[in-house]
């Protein structure tokens, strides 16, 4: 039997793993509010390991091994990563101009843009590795 | 490109989960190839067919673009 997609319930787990670390230490958010999203990740934590439990009891290593192959899936996450990858293009591009425009904070603006810059650049160079492997 | 796999499934009393296993993919990704929403690649048209003993042109009935 086939269950529903455990490898995206598996990622939704991780990104709310990294999203409750970032939160909990993050040193623009003032302690009293920092302190309730420690409990959070806990939490979290304690979900992702009852999550891995579930996983491995209810699901068959060749069920886990074929969702992951499945190429509807595959063509899903690379779809998914080309997305991230646009919106990351436009936060970086916003961030520069917030910082540079309207808090004249030339450090982080162009930290942003050499971010842009380098992703752009290994973008290009990663594309223009597989065609010529492919 | 539209195809016949639920006709060919249910011609033959074959529940999705059971093709998704024959052909090893996820139920999820039959059910989208069902429902149009999604195109097979060439391995699993080929996977497919091969299943319902046809080919894959007697499954998957490509139309030519009209620009």
């Amino acid at each position: 039997m086939t269950r529903k997609n455990a490898a995206l319930w598996e990622q939704g787990i991780n990104c709310a793993v990294v999203l409750s670390v970032a939160v909990s230490n993050f040193p623009l958010i003032p302690p009293a509010i920092r302190h309730p999203f420690s409990l959070f990740f806990i939490l979290i934590l304690i979900a992702a390991m009852f999550f891995d439990y579930w996983k491995r009891a209810s699901y068959s290593e060749k069920e886990l091994e074929r969702e992951r192959r499945d190429e509807r899936n595959q063509m899903i996450q690379m779809q998914a990563v080309w997305y991230c990858h646009l919106a990351e293009d436009w936060i970086l591009l916003g961030a520069f101009a917030v910082f540079a425009l309207f808090l004249q904070d030339d450090v982080i603006a162009h930290v942003a843009m050499c971010l842009l810059a380098a992703r752009s650049l290994l973008c290009f160079a990663i594309r223009w590795w597989l065609s010529r492997k492919y | 490109m539209t195809n016949r796999i639920a006709e060919l499934r249910k011609a033959r009393k074959i529940s999705q989960a059971e093709l998704a296993d024959g052909v090893d993919v996820t139920r999820q990704t039959i059910i989208s190839l069902e429902s149009g929403r999604y195109n097979a690649s060439l391995l699993l048209a080929h996977k497919i067919a091969k299943y319902f003993g046809l080919t894959i042109e007697e499954v998957f009935l490509f139309e030519e673009e009209t620009t």
